[in-house]
């Protein structure tokens, strides 16, 4: 009992107890608040990394896919519609023509209408009817010396042998040839033009040898001899009529994608990161070994310091080609880094002394009896440096995907005209100093950096786009005075956000 | 400003903290620094060491703070970080300096009371202990906890933290009669 009052009163003599802290302890909460803060900015930026970068490789894949797809176009383009001396010399070759007459479908007649049209734009003829009507069709080898033989016995049967054989031809895409000799028969045809001179039969003797090659065989559209065509110019016309229709549809689709886009302006901002990812003061010239130990150091974590980039400005655009774009414009960048340094420069003017933080600024021209008197050893503190530029892009892009939701690759270059930098450390004690560019700055005046960059965005009305701009920026030079010996070259990783208005 | 945020209830103060308004967290700061300066005191050695703790301490506070159920008062639940935070910080030299039980203390017939003495006093009291036994008598004595607990808290015997604490007592009513009979003979004049 007596020792539960020994420690009650113990605990009622502490339980008002109160001790005034010194304000050092907030100051020391506050920072380790902020460094906590700055680092979930950080976690945050490098989320915004991952994205961006996570956005290139998207528009890397989509643009090799694109390319992939492209060549693919290209190929398919090599199963060339022949000229009809082509197609007639090729049907002179009996080993290498196949002449089939097929139990003709939908699909492969108005896939077929259309050739004769490009064959005769092509010659510079104009498209006969008979040419629309009776398209003479025949596989052709490219490869003579490598081609295999096979007759088969029925229509129906080459056709899947060709198909097989191949490995690439679909039904579709399996040419077949009408003989000449059979009954011309329009209206067999299921479709609005008429496939004529239809085979009633087939023997093995009438029937030519199919040559299968090793290569994937091109398709030709030999036009058919004169004596055979059956000139119908209503189905003539009405083809015509139905291509024209069609043309137009794809027309007006490509100007509600948006692919007709010819000038623009936009406006941005961009935020990101910076790090300096090639950084040395070993080659420090106009400097004695002695000066140089003093400056290195303060250079050395200058020079080092990564940060955060800030860019606004207004851009031109404009088409160059079907896919490719021109860009360029005006941007204000900042880029803002922080280092810790435990030096501080020491101005004096007659009676008093100015302390300012320590930089380049300071220390560039300076003699050596002069940069030790400068220079002042104080405790680690932090320096706040930004460094603004105008920067002057000019990229090219090319679009791949041009939509209302487009995908656009940019790559190219800037001028980057040095403005002012300004250092400032942390706490009142120490003097805030600007340089300008000029002879006495140690930063060059002006400077080229690679660009390159994606562009994500979407058209949401006849004029305005919004865009999402990843990208990244890399200074050519080191961003020093060359004859200072100091490399810095800053990797700038940043998203920009963009709205563009489109002229015409 | 700082006016203001004195009027705040507590609630507010930690829906202000939680967003991380400055100026709230600053207002809980300084409505329990003081405080906690002096729990904080009690685990340490010196005014130095102590602000370290509450430092680190209202850190964590400003951190955990979103995590804060309300199941009991806030100053109970910013006093427990505290004192846990106070412990880290001793494990260490806990580690150097292990507990290990010591000898059966005769205690003082007559016991010595504390009503009167300044608690600045009995503060000085506490950091002079040896380190295992300031620990265990402010876990024990002040803070409440039975022997089981600090020695799970501790990782010392159940037995050890008893023996720490006997010797914390003793070695404290010792100061305590001296205290007194300075008092006896000069009068309350040094508090």
């Amino acid at each position: 009992m007596e020792r539960e009052k020994f420690e009650e009163s113990w605990k009622d003599a502490f339980s008002k107890a109160e001790m005034e802290p010194s304000d050092q302890v907030w100051t020391n909460i506050e920072l380790d608040l902020e460094r906590h803060r700055g680092g979930e900015l950080k976690r945050r930026i490098f989320f915004y990394q991952m994205l961006a970068a996570a956005s290139v490789a998207f528009a890397l894949a989509v643009a090799g896919v694109g390319y992939y797809q492209m060549t693919e176009f290209k190929r398919g383009d090599q199963l060339a519609v022949r000229t009809p001396a082509h197609a007639a010399e090729q049907s002179e070759s009996e080993e290498n023509s196949l002449r089939i007459a097929p139990e003709s479908s939908t699909a492969d007649l108005q896939s077929f209408a259309q050739q004769p049209n490009i064959n005769s734009e092509r010659t510079g003829s104009e498209p006969s009817a008979s040419s629309l009507v009776n398209p003479d069709l025949a596989i052709a080898s490219s490869d003579k010396s490598s081609a295999s033989s096979v007759r088969p016995r029925t229509s129906s049967e080459l056709g899947l042998r060709a198909s097989d054989d191949t490995g690439r031809l679909t039904r579709s895409e399996s040419t077949y040839a009408s003989e000449g000799k059979g009954t011309n028969d329009a209206a067999h045809s299921k479709t609005s033009i008429a496939f004529a001179n239809l085979p009633t039969e087939l023997d093995d003797e009438r029937l030519p040898r199919l040559t299968i090659p090793d290569r994937r065989p091109e398709l030709v559209i030999a036009k058919p001899k004169e004596e055979e065509n059956v000139v119908d110019p209503v189905m003539a016309m009405l083809a015509r009529l139905e291509q024209r229709a069609r043309d137009l549809g794809e027309e007006s689709k490509e100007r509600e994608s948006g692919s007709h886009e010819q000038l623009w302006t936009s406006i941005g901002l961009a935020a990101g990161s910076f790090n300096t990812v090639h950084a040395s003061t070993a080659n420090m010239r106009a400097m004695s070994a002695s000066a140089q130990s003093v400056a290195a150091p303060i250079v050395d974590n200058e020079a080092k310091a990564s940060g955060m980039s800030y860019s606004m400005g207004v851009n031109v655009g404009t088409r160059i080609a079907n896919r490719w774009v021109l860009q360029g414009g005006v941007n204000y960048l900042t880029q803002a880094s922080e280092y810790t340094t435990d030096n501080v420069v020491m101005t004096s003017t007659g009676y008093s002394s100015r302390f300012m933080a320590a930089h380049s600024n300071a220390l560039v021209g300076a003699r050596e009896s002069e940069l030790h008197q400068k220079i002042v050893y104080s405790a680690p503190y932090t320096v706040n440096n930004s460094m603004r530029y105008l920067s002057i892009p000019m990229q090219a892009g090319y679009l791949v995907v041009d939509k209302a939701f487009g995908v656009q690759v940019n790559a190219g270059l800037a001028t980057d005209l040095f403005l002012q930098n300004t250092v400032k450390g942390d706490g009142d004690q120490l003097a805030r100093t600007s340089q300008a560019a000029g002879e006495d700055s140690p930063y060059r005046a002006v400077n080229l950096s690679g660009l390159f960059g994606t562009e994500l965005s979407y058209r949401f009305s006849d004029h305005y786009r919004v865009a999402l701009n990843p990208g990244i920026r890399y200074p050519f030079n080191t961003i020093y005075k060359s004859e200072l010996g100091i490399q810095s070259t800053p990797l700038t990783f940043d998203i920009g956000l963009r709205f563009r208005y489109i002229f015409h | 400003m700082q006016n203001a945020h004195t009027l705040l209830s507590e609630q507010e103060l930690i829906e202000g903290c939680r967003s991380g308004d400055r100026s709230s967290q600053r207002a809980l700061y300084e409505r329990y620094s003081r405080k906690m300066l002096v729990v904080c005191l009690r685990y340490s050695k010196t005014t130095a060491e102590a602000e370290d703790i509450l430092q680190e301490g209202f850190v964590k506070v400003f951190h955990a703070l979103k995590d804060f159920r309300q199941e009991s008062k806030l100053e109970t639940w910013i006093t427990r970080i505290m004192v846990n935070t106070a412990l880290n910080s001793q494990r260490k030299k806990l580690y150097l300096y292990p507990m290990v039980d010591v000898q059966e203390i005769d205690l003082p017939e007559d016991e010595v009371s504390i009503s009167g003495i300044h608690f600045s006093q009995l503060l000085e009291m506490i950091q002079s202990l040896p380190q295992g036994c300031q620990v265990v008598f402010n876990l024990f004595a002040i803070e409440g906890y039975n022997h089981k607990e600090i020695g799970e808290m501790l990782g010392i015997s159940e037995g050890t933290s008893k023996s720490q604490y006997a010797r914390a007592r003793s070695l404290l009513q010792a100061k305590l009669l001296k205290e007194s009979s300075y008092y006896q003979k000069y009068g309350e004049g040094k508090v």
